[in-house]
């Protein structure tokens, strides 16, 4: 159900339709409830992996804080998982849908005994066992008892992640070396589906019990409340990676939604799908003919393929974290901002403070303050902020040329440390020419970082690399021209870009009257409609 | 600048600017009245695509041929003039190749005629024509049995398409109201049901009389799988632009939507769908009614552009086992490269002339293997 889709549409009029009417607590239940059943539209039995990853976190930020579980809430924690595990992995919800339900299926057809089954038996022993350790847990030294806490979440959910994530990558990686050793392994890749969102939730549910582990947070003795956080769903596929300290006290105090709160969620969405449907949707084409040829492309085709996955790849994210905010706001909800017009950056340092700035922070609170920060010597400010910006890569996907993305990144930003301690006291240019230059330069810099991220394989990579050197003037275009919509609506998004960016983010009813900012708006919906003709590509990082 | 925010006010300013918008389309765009104007501008054109399919050929129907829209003749397979091209001259006593197919396969026809003096062209082609229309032509070929060869075009795109039955359902952008009938596969026999019409005389009967039209659109309901009252009903939604384009968007995605259980971009054919069961039997029959006659069959396979090899992967088993005949475009213009092909996907002329002589090679190569290269009496 992508924000994208009718079906999202008729989901969300019906979920705010009935959020509005309810009183507080209940909408709390109503909105997990709702949030399940958006996650479960994709694939049921993923679900309960959110649940083993929240109650796995709600568990031990209680044992961190408190060093204790009242009873209640244990019967609570272990029942809801061992029923999620009976009712989203042993029965078969395709079995009893309408037309499966016309073949008339057995009862025996109903569940699935031999993977969901066991796995079920699994989770069962395991909750048993746990519980029957939970005395023991209890009176565990305080030091210990919140260093085993935390370590056992993070390696609970790292592991999830890792199976699922980056399991094949590690085998493939390994039959490599095998082969290098003169070995020659059968081939161990696994069949292995990708859970969406995975990469977002996991790192929500992490930053949890670290920030509790570390004193900045209270653990939430409300499970309902706890799991909401994780699932919300206009954030559980892509993100913004909330905070606990954030996004917990919205759950809890009771919402308001203002004429603020409408204003911008319309504002926001309307943006956001604009960007998403006329803008990225629009140009996925093109960018695939230049990225997927299968014939010899052209210096021009390289070149005018990376500007417009440049451009796909901000809108497309940018874009659904917008409906994200958007649609957040609209329940009284308050989502922290994800993209702050990065591509107005004039240094690496600036972008990543723009650019997926939920997941930069996380990464800088999270990963480079642990290694030592900024704060030690330059050699190990280097280290830090290229393994860093290591593990940002391998997040963003298992494979080599995020890895490198991520690199390249990270040598950007030493390079620009490196130019600033040259620099010394001496001050910026504030010449407007320079300043345009200087983003320029930077935009063209990004934008050979996203051949990398964009490119099917390393050689891909290198092969357009050296096309823009070896075939520099080359104007032969062969790509695919971006659609109507895309073309008229270019002019658009530059305005409102440019506009965003000067104003600081504010609102646009804030800097223009309101005849002036509804006809850009009336303008993008007009445009909306253009493009819903093109066809419709998923989100980049759902498959993040 | 007066900060509080008024969102129903600014709900209401930008429906008063989209209809101003609306209108403003309607006067700078407006689509040709008189049918016989075949060339509206681009954005004539985009803004009518979204336009309801009675409302369409509405705009095309007059009661004469002379005042409607020469596209109105096209594709009837009852009609003679089906006959788009014929190289042979009266008199001429040359082996006879027909071609039945969309405008891929006329174009092969022609380049066919061109290097080849010694070889009688005709071709039967319709625009967008599905498999079902090209075999429902070659049944209503009168002369098919004068064929020393004949050729079924079938194209990737078209195979989703067999449960179709008419261009006013196969293509919602530009619609052409003539018919063909349905095919369907009951207990491994090809069966067919024929629409209430055939003819352009038969259309303009069923159009002109609402209780016979509505005869027609119950039967569309009943057997066409694209039949969707959405797109096919006129109502006064048809008077908006910004709704003609929603229209126009919901095709695209219904559309997409039922190629889906056909057809996949990464996987190919479903080989379980009924549409590629009734393609591999019209395939089968055709070939078996051509040797009847006496007749070389062939099946021309259209791979179109970045959708791969799928549809000659998923014809070649019934192909060999069979032994019929073929050539699958695929093994001289891959598909995944573009440059193969011209922007209204068929391919470059070059391309085309290579197409031409492959067949031509077929031809010969089994022609004279067969039988003679003596054209069959008349």
């Amino acid at each position: 159900m992508p924000f994208n889709s009718i079906s999202f549409l008729i989901f969300f009029i019906v979920v705010y339709a009935i959020y509005r009417i309810l009183p507080h607590k209940a909408q709390n239940i109503f909105l997990l409830i709702a949030s399940y059943v958006f996650y479960g539209w994709w694939d049921i039995r993923f679900l309960f992996l959110i649940i083993v990853s929240t109650s796995l976190d709600f568990a031990c930020g209680l044992m961190i804080n408190e060093g204790s579980i009242p009873k209640k809430q244990r019967y609570a924690i272990s029942s809801w998982i061992v029923l999620s595990a009976f009712f989203l992995l042993v029965v078969q919800w395709s079995k009893l849908s309408a037309t499966a339900i016309n073949l008339r299926p057995s009862w025996a057809q109903l569940f699935s005994w031999r993977t969901g089954g066991l796995i079920f038996f699994a989770v069962v022993l395991v909750t048993l066992v746990l519980n029957l350790l939970y005395r023991r847990f209890a009176h565990f030294e305080i030091p210990s008892r919140r260093k085993f806490f935390l370590i056992l979440s993070i390696a609970g959910n790292l592991t999830i992640l890792g199976f699922f994530k980056y399991f094949n990558f590690f085998l493939e990686n390994l039959e490599a070396i095998m082969r290098g050793l003169g070995l020659n392994p059968s081939n161990l890749h696994l069949n292995i589906l990708l859970p969406v969102g995975i990469s977002f939730y996991t790192f929500m549910t992490m930053s949890y019990t670290i920030d509790v582990y570390r004193g900045k947070l209270t653990p939430t003795k409300k499970l309902h409340e706890y799991a909401l956080f994780v699932a919300f769903f206009p954030k559980l596929l892509a993100g913004p990676i909330e905070r606990a300290a954030n996004f917990l006290p919205q759950i809890s105090a009771k919402r308001t939604v203002t004429a603020d709160h409408l204003m911008r969620g319309l504002q926001q969405i309307t943006y956001g799908l604009f960007k998403k449907i006329v803008i990225a949707d629009g140009v996925a084409k093109s960018v695939s003919s230049v990225f997927g040829a299968a014939y010899q492309i052209s210096w021009a085709d390289a070149v005018v393929g990376t500007l417009l996955f440049t451009l796909q790849i901000y809108c497309d994210f940018s874009g659904y974290s917008d409906i994200a905010t958007g649609t957040a706001s609209l329940m009284g909800f308050d989502l922290m901002r994800n993209f702050n017009f990065p591509y107005f950056a004039r240094n690496p340092s600036e972008f990543w403070g723009r650019w997926h700035i939920s997941l930069s922070s996380w990464f800088r609170d999270y990963v480079f303050f642990p290694l030592g920060g900024p704060y030690r010597s330059t050699f190990r400010w280097i280290r830090n902020i290229l393994l860093t910006f290591f593990v940002t890569g391998l997040w963003h996907g298992a494979a080599w040329n995020y890895v490198l993305w991520g690199l390249y990144h990270g040598v950007l930003l030493c390079l620009h440390r490196i130019k600033e301690s040259l620099r010394g006291t001496r001050k910026r240019s504030k010449h407007p020419l320079i300043k345009s230059a200087t983003i320029l330069g930077f935009f063209i810099l990004t934008s050979l970082g996203w051949i990398l991220f964009r490119s099917r394989s390393l050689d891909q990579a290198m092969g357009i690399f050296r096309l823009l050197i070896k075939d520099f003037g080359n104007l032969r275009f062969n790509a695919e021209m971006p659609t109507r919509a895309a073309l008229l609506g270019f002019p658009v998004f530059l305005i409102m870009e440019f506009l965003g960016n000067r104003s600081r983010g504010k609102r646009v009813d804030e800097i223009m009257p309101m005849p002036a900012w509804t006809a850009a708006f009336s303008a993008m919906i007009f445009l909306i409609i253009l493009g819903l003709a093109n066809v419709p590509t998923g989100f980049i990082y759902f498959v993040f | 600048m007066n900060n509080k925010p008024r969102p129903y006010l600014a709900l209401l300013w930008i429906g008063a600017y989209l209809v101003l918008i609306d209108i403003g389309i309607n006067i700078s765009f407006p689509y040709p009245k008189d049918p016989r104007n075949i060339s509206p501008s681009g954005l004539q054109q985009f803004f009518e695509y979204g336009r309801s399919v009675e409302g369409k050929l509405d705009g095309m129907t007059r009661k004469t041929n002379e005042e409607s829209a020469p596209i109105l003749a096209t594709g009837w397979i009852s009609d003679p003039r089906i006959k788009t091209f014929s190289n042979a001259q009266t008199g001429e006593n040359k082996p006879v190749v027909t071609v039945y197919g969309m405008s891929h396969s006329v174009q092969l026809a022609e380049d066919m005629a061109k290097i080849d003096n010694s070889l009688s062209v005709r071709s039967f082609g319709a625009p967008g024509a599905v498999p079902t229309w090209s075999y429902a032509a070659y049944l209503s070929d009168k002369e098919r049995q004068y064929s020393e060869v004949v050729v079924l075009a079938v194209m990737t795109r078209g195979v989703p398409l067999i449960c179709t039955t008419s261009g006013t359902t196969n293509h919602f952008d530009s619609v052409w109201p003539y018919t063909y009938p349905r095919f369907m596969v009951d207990n491994g026999t090809l069966d067919s049901v024929s629409p209430p019409f055939i003819s352009l005389d038969g259309y303009r009967e069923y159009f002109y009389n609402s209780t016979k039209w509505k005869t027609y659109v119950k039967w569309l309901r009943e057997y066409d799988k694209y039949y969707d009252p959405i797109l096919f009903q006129r109502t006064f939604l048809d008077n908006s632009s910004l709704l003609r384009m929603l229209r126009r968007a919901y095709a695209y995605s219904s559309e997409r939507k039922k190629e889906a259980g056909v057809y996949d971009a990464q996987k190919g054919f479903n080989a379980l769908s009924d549409e590629v069961r009734i393609l591999r039997s019209i395939i089968v029959n055709f070939a078996a009614e051509a040797r009847r006659n006496h007749s070389l069959p062939i099946i021309y396979i259209v791979n179109n552009v970045s959708m791969g090899d799928h549809l000659y992967r998923i014809l070649e088993p019934a192909l060999s086992a069979q032994k019929i005949l073929f050539l699958s475009s695929h093994e001289i213009c891959p598909p995944n490269d573009p440059h193969n092909y011209l922007p209204d996907s068929h391919f470059v002329p070059s391309k085309n002339l290579e197409l031409a002589k492959a067949m031509i090679k077929i031809i010969r190569e089994n022609m004279s293997a067969r039988t003679s290269i003596d054209s069959k009496k008349r």
